[in-house]
């Protein structure tokens, strides 16, 4: 029981990281992102040609990763906002995103091929052995960097005038603008971060398990159902979502079957939508 | 005229509703200028504008000489511009010194200075200060009200811009924040353009006035003067003489 | 009947270059219909394969689920990412039945529609506990859980591979096949087109579009928000199902992926492509998608999916309207519906019983939000027959007063009589008691026409049913002959009668006023609350509507008049009641009211020391 519930737990700290990703994305433009799969996708095989073709120290890997989630971030603000404005439609949001994460989801077949791969740990060894079964250093480095990312990013809102300027833009663009804040760029700016925090959290699941090109859209669900079930809008709902939809989802597969777990899972959260329908930690009605 | 702020000629529209059909606006350094009009006649539209929140079809605003029509509003605050809008609008989750560094974003390099202008807003709204920390979504009206102002004096401005400060305050409120007003006009030789519904009230601390009628300017000039016209005595002033009627 | 002959002598009738263009693009529509029906019949001379024919119906399978999509997202307002799944439940409903329990194929699929239908229901009557992007997320995990059942249903559904030797149904003893497949389908999409436009221009309809424009003042006409858009949804869902039965006894086979995220993406393409809340919009949007997949599946079938999507973003940008909403917006295609003809018109308002006592009554009213006291028992009484104004400066609590009097709130303590019985509970039972709000910036339906607003307020006098609506049987023309006399004699009494078929979204401020006034006439009020008419109109415009409030009260009405403009309301009310900080000042006869030097402290303030 006790390696079900590590593994659950490691699932939820990556949800959490990319619940974390799209509400950061939502907070600013409203937008939720069918896309931000993708940005962990290209975090993972990112990584693995850097490390195992490359043979970059892994300091540079993540160097480069973040450098290329600049790029991707920006990219992927231009392809969705200005298909927005233009259109003026309030669900042009959905092929927008949607028709990115296609593009991207293909263009990466390009550089990358269609084969799983799996690059080497970040950290080596095991750190510990639960009901028999060894744990790697990786998969402690992915629950602490979890949680270290949302308490940062927290921090970040809360104390700095930046973080300020965030929740304002969250709050409303005409009233931020009229702080003297350039709310396109506190946009463009949530993008990047957004897109470095998921693409990082590509960087520590590969290892654990297969990356492929394919990857995107199932880590996109999964980040949904996390940030829906956990309340949108708020950082403790992401981790909150993200562990309990790993922890139920690893639960279901060992105790019932591992086909099954998902929709388990999916059902189970879709009961406490039925109590909340604003997630567990509701934060402001959305609309 | 190349100092304060200057409309001419301007055209906004909502879809194919025309809002504003033309407006001509002066504003002069150093005075507190009303502009009055029914709900609906464009006024919050031609702040909007003025700010840079909404295109104008066509006209230009300048501020000091410089045409600053199309702006993006943050560039305008920059400019020395702030609005205090309809509904006062300050930023619920955030605590009211947050609230009051937000509105001193343009100036976050220079902290002694934002120190400096905070001490000041609190000296001019001591409550404020009292509820330094609180969410501003807990303030009352007036209090939130206060807040509004002293956020828009964060970034200082040379010339700001009022919607309806009175809306949902009470009489004695409305009186002190037009005292506010007025004060901080001679304190600080701040520029004020005051949009007011209770133009009754805003007349009086007002050196020149504006009457807009469905988009178009009806009429303009000294305060005094404006009062005094015939037909703004019975459209905005028009219950008070039915009420001396009545009493005499 | 008469609607076509009437077109038909519209069509008739020399006209400009949008009369013109219009009938080029009938022409084209029936061109091409006949078209597609003897294609099969020409097509040795032709030389075309039969896989042209399975293109064309698997693409007409796609626009029966996107028209769908369409009539929730687009018409209802409601986003759903469901509708693969309510198409899978079709598919693998007829599947199931046909080849485990053996049922006869055609009577498998009508059960696999009426499983979509069923499912569609409790979906959204799930999903509605949540409003605008919640409820779509809902959905998702619905259609999450639909695939993953697929998925894992081990020989029941075939889990990945898939559910495979789906018999086709019978005709004379013989398999469809193709030729039957194309027919069948083409009769099924033609038919599906024509019931959506049927439904989209009846009662239901017109209450779907409402809901999406505002589900609040809906409800203040009559319309019951929730179970209207459970049967939007239910009605959707059947046309779903009914795509999905269709495709799995064409191909004889249906996987998970046809329930998953992954085929929703050309459905919302479809519907913003073609056009959003047009009925022809899903055949255009689907038709041009689905060329350029298939032309790409030719030509460049490794990097098909790339420019799929960068298609897509490129269309998106350069096409933002939508085909049909691109087409409206330009010179030729700005063509407004004909005048409709000159229906018999109806009373405005009926005579009405004389009653006695309060039309409305509130006693004791408090209001709390948070800790701020907004009504500090208020006692406010209406007389039958009068008009009653409320005045009061801002934030004095008048509007919370409005909500509370139509059970948009709930009061903290006190009690609401309407008419001598205990007020209403819910929004829109309000109206069905005879009172209604005009609020207070309008409301009105922007991408309804005039005629339409004024249509939807007679939403609890019309007798339609669906069916009928649907079929256009008489029952229903006589209704909605009745129903647009009824509405255009409420538009001439407001003066809109000549702009009946303009779009509302044109209209000017006062003019969308009006309209609202003459909607709000639809219910056969007894009272009327008005919020703040005069607000935001010119001065000819106001003194149009103080004649107008006259006219309603000598027909028998009881209005409430809530304002701002003090001359206004002192020159067509009754009575006056003054608000001031949650409290009520005073309450009389306007000369009264103006005398009393506590109004004169509260609301006017510093006035006099203003007029010197």
């Amino acid at each position: 029981m006790g390696s079900i519930v590590w593994s659950g737990l490691v699932d939820g700290a990556v949800f959490a990281l990319l619940a974390l990703g799209f509400n950061i994305i939502f907070s600013t433009t409203r937008i939720l992102n069918f896309a931000q799969g993708e940005f962990l996708a290209l975090g993972a095989l990112l990584s693995y040609s850097l490390t195992v073709d490359h043979h970059l120290p892994v300091p540079a890997v993540l160097a480069c990763v973040v450098l290329a989630m600049v790029a991707m971030g920006l990219v992927v603000e231009r392809l969705v906002v200005l298909p927005i404005r233009l259109s003026g439609s309030s669900y042009a949001w959905i092929i927008a995103t949607i028709a990115v994460a296609v593009t991207a989801e293909n263009a990466m077949v390009v550089p990358f091929g269609r084969d799983p791969v799996r690059p080497p740990g970040l950290v080596a060894g095991n750190a510990f052995t639960l009901s028999g079964a060894p744990e790697s250093w990786q998969t402690v480095l992915i629950i602490v960097a979890a949680l270290v990312i949302v308490g940062l990013y927290e921090a970040f809102l809360a104390f700095t005038i930046y973080g300020r300027a965030f929740r304002a833009t969250a709050h409303s663009l005409d009233i931020t603008e009229l702080m003297g804040i350039d709310t396109g760029l506190v946009i463009k700016a949530s993008f990047v971060v957004s897109a470095i925090i998921t693409g990082i959290a590509g960087v520590l699941v590969a290892p654990v398990t297969f990356a492929d090109t394919s990857m995107g859209l199932r880590y996109t669900i999964s980040g949904f159902v996390a940030v829906i079930v956990g309340g949108m809008g708020s950082s403790l709902g992401a981790l909150v979502g993200g562990f309990l939809l790993g922890l139920v989802t690893a639960v279901a597969a060992v105790k019932i079957s591992p086909g099954w777990a998902n929709v388990i899972a999916y059902a189970a959260l879709g009961l406490v939508l039925l109590l909340r329908p604003n997630g567990i930690v509701s934060r402001a009605a959305v609309h | 005229m190349t100092d304060g702020l200057a409309v001419q000629d301007l055209w906004v529209s909502y879809g194919s509703a025309q809002v504003c059909q033309g407006v001509d606006l002066a504003v002069p350094e150093g005075l507190v200028v009303l502009l009055m009009g029914a709900n609906g006649a464009g006024k919050t539209t031609i702040l909007r504008t003025i700010m840079g929140l909404k295109r104008p079809a066509s006209g230009t605003v300048s501020l000091r000489g410089r045409d600053i029509t199309g702006w993006p509003a943050h560039r305008v605050v920059r400019a020395g511009v702030a609005l205090v809008p309809e509904g006062r609008q300050v930023f619920p989750e955030h605590s009211v010194e947050e609230n009051l560094r937000l509105g001193g974003y343009s100036h976050r390099r220079d902290r002694a200075g934002t120190r400096r202008r905070m001490r000041e807003v609190f000296e001019l709204f001591p409550v404020l200060e009292a509820r330094r920390r609180q969410h501003a979504a807990t303030l009352s009206g007036g209090e939130a009200q206060m807040l509004a102002l002293g956020r828009a004096l964060m970034s200082r401005p040379a010339l700001l811009l009022l919607d309806e400060p009175s809306l949902g305050l009470s009489p004695l409120l409305v009186q002190q924040v037009f005292e506010y007003i007025r004060e901080m006009n001679r304190r600080q030789h701040l520029t004020v353009l005051l949009v007011e519904q209770a133009a009754a009230a805003a007349i009086g601390i007002a050196d020149h006035a504006y009457v807009l009628d469905v988009g178009r300017i009806a009429l303009g000039g000294r305060a005094s003067e404006v009062a005094r016209d015939p037909k703004v005595q019975e459209v905005y002033f028009g219950a008070s003489e039915k009420t001396a009627e009545v009493r005499s | 009947m008469a609607e076509m002959r009437r077109r038909l002598d519209e069509l008739r009738r020399p006209s400009g270059p949008q009369q013109r263009a219009q009938r080029a693009l009938y022409a084209a529509a029936g061109v091409g219909l006949v078209g597609l029906l003897v294609l099969p019949l020409l097509q040795d001379q032709l030389q075309v394969n039969d896989f042209l024919f399975f293109f064309i119906t698997a693409s007409m399978i796609t626009i029966l689920v996107t028209t769908a999509l369409n009539l929730c997202m687009g018409y209802t307002g409601l986003l759903s990412i469901v509708h693969t799944g309510l198409f899978g439940v079709g598919a693998y409903a007829t599947g199931i039945l046909a080849t485990q329990a053996h049922v006869n194929t055609w009577l498998s699929m009508l059960l696999g529609v009426v499983a979509a239908t069923s499912a569609g229901v409790v979906i959204a009557a799930v999903s509605l506990r949540a409003r605008a992007l919640y409820f779509g997320m809902i959905t998702l995990t619905f259609d999450l859980i639909i695939a993953g059942v697929a998925t894992n249903g081990g020989r029941l559904t075939g889990a990945d591979t898939g559910l495979f030797g789906v018999p086709q149904p019978q005709l004379a003893g013989n398999d469809l096949g193709t030729r039957g497949f194309y027919y069948l389908t083409l009769a099924l999409t033609v038919l599906t087109l024509l019931a959506v436009r049927n439904l989209m221009r009846s009662r239901t309809g017109r209450s779907f579009m409402a809901i999406r424009e505002s589900a609040d003042t809906a409800a203040a006409l009559g319309i019951p928000a929730y179970s209207t858009q459970i049967l939007a949804f239910a009605v959707s869902a059947t046309i779903a199902g009914a795509a999905g039965a269709v495709y799995v006894t064409l191909n004889g086979f249906v996987t998970p992926q046809s329930a998953d995220l992954s085929g929703a993406l050309i459905l919302f393409i479809g519907v913003l492509l073609g056009g959003t809340a047009t009925v022809i919009g899903p055949v255009l949007g689907i038709g041009v998608i689905a060329t350029i997949q298939h032309y790409m599946e030719v030509t460049a079938p490794n990097y098909q999916q790339l420019i799929f999507g960068a298609v897509l973003l490129a269309a998106m940008m350069l096409v933002p309207a939508g085909i049909v909403g691109t087409w409206k917006r330009s010179r030729l295609g700005s063509l407004e519906e004909p005048e409709p003809p000159s229906s018999p018109i109806g009373n405005l308002v009926e005579a009405l019983p004389a009653e006695r006592g309060p039309a409305l009554r509130l006693t004791g009213i408090v209001k709390r939000f948070g800790g701020v006291l907004a009504l500090d028992r208020v006692d406010l009484e209406v007389v039958t027959g009068s008009i009653h104004g409320l005045i009061g400066p801002n934030g004095s609590g008048k509007s919370t007063l409005v909500s509370v009097a139509t059970a948009f709130l709930r009061p903290d303590e006190g009690s609401v009589e309407l008419f001598g019985e205990p007020g209403p509970r819910r929004p829109h039972l309000t109206a069905r008691r005879g009172m209604v709000r005009v609020f207070q910036s309008p409301h009105i339906f922007e991408r309804l026409t005039v005629l339409e607003n004024a249509m939807v307020g007679l939403h609890l006098e019309s007798r339609q049913r669906l069916p009928a609506s649907v079929l256009r049987m008489p029952s229903f023309e006589r209704d909605e002959r009745r129903l647009r006399g009824l509405a255009l004699s409420r538009l001439e009494e407001v003066g809109l009668r000549q702009i009946a078929m303009r779009p509302a979204s044109v209209l000017s401020h006062g003019q969308k006023r009006l309209l609202e006034v003459a909607r709000s006439l639809g219910a056969r009020p007894r009272l009327v609350i008005l919020d703040e008419p005069a607000t935001g109109l010119a001065a000819h415009e106001v003194l149009a509507l103080a004649a107008l409030l006259r006219r309603l009260k000598r027909l028998g009405l009881t209005l409430l008049v809530i304002e701002h403009n003090v001359p206004f309301v002192m020159s067509v009310a009754d009575r006056v009641t003054v608000l001031n900080e949650g409290r009520v000042l005073i309450e009389g006869e306007p000369a009264l009211v103006q005398a009393s030097s506590e109004v004169r402290e509260a609301y006017f303030g510093t006035l006099e020391a203003a007029g010197e």
